[in-house]
């Protein structure tokens, strides 16, 4: 009788158990984070009372900056702070040491300090912007407090800076001793989810079900994957495991997937073209394209395991060797076509797949490879990862921080505000901290949401809390269920700025102390000040020259096309890895949204594909041209179709795209006529053949009049006014 | 050793060379054991390193204060 009772127990107790481990895989690491990250901060906390160093809560605060989920990233910008803070504080004692009594002269030094800051933080990437971005408010942290003291300066920077040690050493201990993530599994998740990722996406092209909306949407996210691994490969440099040693690897990973992704999209644009024109040679395309496309995936999964990855690559090993007698049935198929053109079109294609396959193949054997933990044997070139910014953007990020502070500075002076430099302190710390954001105007947005729910929350805490408590644990025990919420906020991608709001606002209007000062007048003033100076950063980021307005985006425009400029002149040697790595890097703020529905975003996507098709075909014809010794006139050709391209994209113009289109029909015509004759070599006939396929591809872009070159160089900008369809 | 010494004028406690020191001792000994593969066998090896780093520093604090 009791069978039937103890196994519907047990089934239940396993659903339960169930349940939690799935709870405890999703929720339950957020979780996780958000109470390290409050144990980090009351320990900081603790250790600055306990020292007596005056503001404990400068390591609270550095705590909830600096905590992330991968205990790689925290130790990473621990080191970047510690040398930001040391630079601010070198920076602030020379601001004292030279305008202790001239307040105008310091507040402009300290803002022009701070925009210069900002402009490095927009020059770099990742953690070296972190870097600049703590060396430019620190000193206003530093700085501003002082003003009225000078001569305290050693005593209190000392003071400051320990705190910020202190700080950093207990979210860098304590992330990595209590349930320690690294981001070595981070990294091998984005890895193998991108892998799965991208051969779902290529299948979908190649087997020709794709649909032109979702392309863009795909390849922006390909673009932040792209972005992301870079970002966590920089920052694995200080976690002692495994991965560090395939640093070289996973470069090397995140190149082979741009040059990969690249070819496949000139692919599907070519395929595009010829169906559009009813190439008789559409038909055996598809079917090999589609061959590639099956051998992408084995039983409809992509490889996840070693093992699958291993498969994987000996699969499609297998199929680069047999591909080329594929190929080579379909050219001959071709090759007789009376029309010289279909025969140009075909032989393009088929080259693009041909890369495509050896791509493929490259790739997949250094997913296997690190997935296996063996290093790859390929040898290793120059594989640094480019980042292009636009001077004058970073120029114009470190003048909007300046304006910022100038305006609450003058606020201050003219008005005589009691609390003036808690505003200033704030509109600097604002500016500096949210300035590198994808889209800085709606990160200090969030910011201030949050540090007003902070100064609503810590009033209520501190004058109905903490003042019927009394002694340490009982301190951390009334604070617990108010700075939990902060994390949490941080957690979600979207709230991330609005939880670090929250978090540093509540800690600075409680501000623990070895003597408590509970004094609602001021604390509603000190409150008050430091949201007005966010308000005010707000403000001017939202409207002097927003990074999200139309003329950043034809600047990003502009910088796209210069892109091809470069591929056309710089030296050859890693030129494919800095120009591909560049185009990500310039989009990566368009990547970080992921939405193509605003018309500038879209005109941008459009310049990046052609862009990434031309500069790549140029690369290409370039690299062959080099490969074999050239008759003068074909030379002559080639440079001059080189010179010409690049014209055309530095100034977009009807005259230019006519010398363009004219020089690249010539170098066809000079290379249809040198490949005819006898005495040439095998090696100098398919490298000729790859440069006149190289220039085809040129050309068909070129006469696409879909493009948005052909809009531009007409003149009719068609594409700004939104509402067309995929410009193929 | 005398418990402050003057960095540029400034007292720092001497014990502050003596971190410094243990940071690089500490640097190099994680080097080795990482080659070695020792922080396989370890359950934590988080753990295991503060703790190698706490004696470290805690020999030499004791070398330096005594």
């Amino acid at each position: 009788m009791s069978f039937p009772y103890t196994y519907s127990m047990k089934l239940r107790l396993s659903r339960v158990q169930r349940e939690f481990i799935a709870w405890g895989k999703t929720e339950g690491l957020g979780w996780i984070f958000v109470f390290k990250t409050t144990i980090a901060a009351l320990l900081a906390m603790g250790i600055s009372m306990r020292f007596e160093l005056g503001q404990p809560v400068t390591a609270m605060v550095t705590v909830y900056v600096i905590m992330q989920p991968q205990t790689g990233m925290v130790l990473t910008k621990s080191l970047y702070r510690i040398c930001g803070t040391l630079a601010g504080a070198t920076a602030s004692l020379a601001l004292l040491g030279l305008f202790a009594q001239e307040r105008v002269l310091f507040l402009l030094g300290l803002s022009i300090w701070v925009g210069l800051c900002t402009a490095g933080a927009a020059l770099y990437r990742n953690f070296k912007s972190y870097g600049f971005t703590l060396a430019g408010y620190t000193a206003a942290m530093i700085a501003l407090p002082l003003v009225m003291q000078p001569t305290g300066f050693f005593d209190y920077s000392v003071n400051r800076v320990t705190e910020v040690v202190v700080g950093i050493l207990c979210a860098g201990i304590v992330s990595d001793m209590v349930f320690p993530r690294s981001l070595c599994d981070s990294i091998l998740l984005t890895i193998q989810g991108r892998y799965a990722e991208f051969n779902e996406f290529a299948h979908a092209i190649l087997s020709g079900e794709m649909e032109p909306q979702e392309m863009d949407r795909k390849h922006l996210r390909l673009i932040g994957n792209v972005m992301n691994l870079e970002s966590f490969r920089s920052s694995v440099l200080l976690e002692a495991s495994e991965i560090r040693s395939h640093d070289l690897t996973l470069r090397r990973l995140n190149q082979d997937f741009m040059a990969m992704s690249t070819t496949v999209h000139s692919f599907y644009q070519l395929m595009n073209r010829l169906k559009k024109a009813d190439s008789p040679a559409t038909q055996a395309l598809a079917a090999l394209s589609g061959s590639v496309a099956d051998v992408l995936v084995t039983e409809g999964e992509a490889a996840r395991t070693a093992d699958q990855a291993q498969q994987a690559e000996m699969r499609i090993s297998a199929f680069n060797t047999a591909f080329p007698q594929q190929v080579e049935i379909v050219r001959q198929k071709y090759d007789s076509f009376p029309d010289s053109q279909a025969n140009l079109d075909c032989d393009t294609a088929l080259e693009l797949l041909c890369r495509f396959v050896q791509e493929l193949h490259d790739y997949t054997g250094t997913y296997a490879s690190l997935m296996a933990e063996r290093q790859s044997k390929r040898p290793f070139d120059d594989v640094r990862f480019a980042s292009r910014t636009d001077p004058t953007v970073a120029i114009l990020t470190g003048a909007r921080a300046t304006a910022v502070i100038l305006l609450v500075a003058s606020f201050w002076i003219a008005s005589a505000w009691p609390y003036g430099t808690s505003a200033v302190m704030m509109a600097a710390i604002g500016s500096a901290l949210f300035a590198p954001a994808p889209d800085p105007a709606l990160a200090v947005k969030m910011g201030l949401i949050g540090v007003l729910a902070g100064f609503m929350v810590s009033f209520l805490c501190k004058f109905f809390v903490l003042t019927s408590l009394d002694g340490f644990v009982l301190l951390c025990a009334g604070m617990v269920p108010f700075i939990l919420v902060g994390p949490y906020l941080s957690l979600n991608p979207k709230l991330a700025t609005m939880g670090l709001g929250y978090s540093t606002m509540f800690c600075f209007m409680i501000s623990p102390a070895n003597n408590m000062q509970y004094d609602p007048v001021s604390f509603i003033n000190f409150g008050t000040a430091l949201a007005i100076g966010l308000a005010a950063a707000a403000v001017i980021f939202g409207t002097f020259a927003p990074v999200t307005g139309a003329w950043f985006k034809r600047r990003t425009a502009h910088m796209l096309r210069r892109q091809v400029e470069m591929a056309c002149f710089e030296t050859l040697p890693g030129l494919t890895h800095r120009f591909e790595s560049g185009i990500r890097d310039i989009l990566h703020r368009v990547a970080a949204k992921q939405n193509s529905q605003d018309p500038h975003d879209r005109n941008i996507l459009d310049w990046m594909f052609i862009v990434l098709e031309t500069g790549r075909a140029i690369i290409h014809l370039r690299q062959d041209a080099d490969s074999i010794p050239l008759s003068q006139p074909l030379l002559d050709s080639v440079n001059k179709c080189i010179c010409s391209i690049a014209d055309l994209f530095k100034q977009p113009n009807a005259q230019h795209y006519t010398a363009a289109v004219e020089s690249v029909d010539s170098s066809i015509n000079v290379i249809l006529r040198e490949s005819g004759q006898e005495e040439l070599d095998r090696n100098s006939r398919d490298a000729m053949r790859r440069m006149l396929t190289s220039l085809h591809l040129i050309r068909a872009s070129l006469m696409d009049d879909e493009t948005v070159l052909a809009a531009t160089v007409t003149g009719s900008q068609a594409t700004l006014q939104g509402g067309t369809p995929y410009a193929a | 050793m005398p418990r402050e010494i003057a960095l540029l004028d400034a007292l720092v406690p001497s014990i502050f060379l003596a971190l410094l020191v243990s940071v690089v001792l500490q640097v190099a000994l994680d080097k080795v054991l990482g080659r070695c593969g020792v922080y396989r066998y370890v359950w934590h090896p988080p753990l295991f390193r503060l703790s190698c780093f706490v004696c470290i520093f805690g020999i030499c604090g004791l070398l330096v204060l005594r």
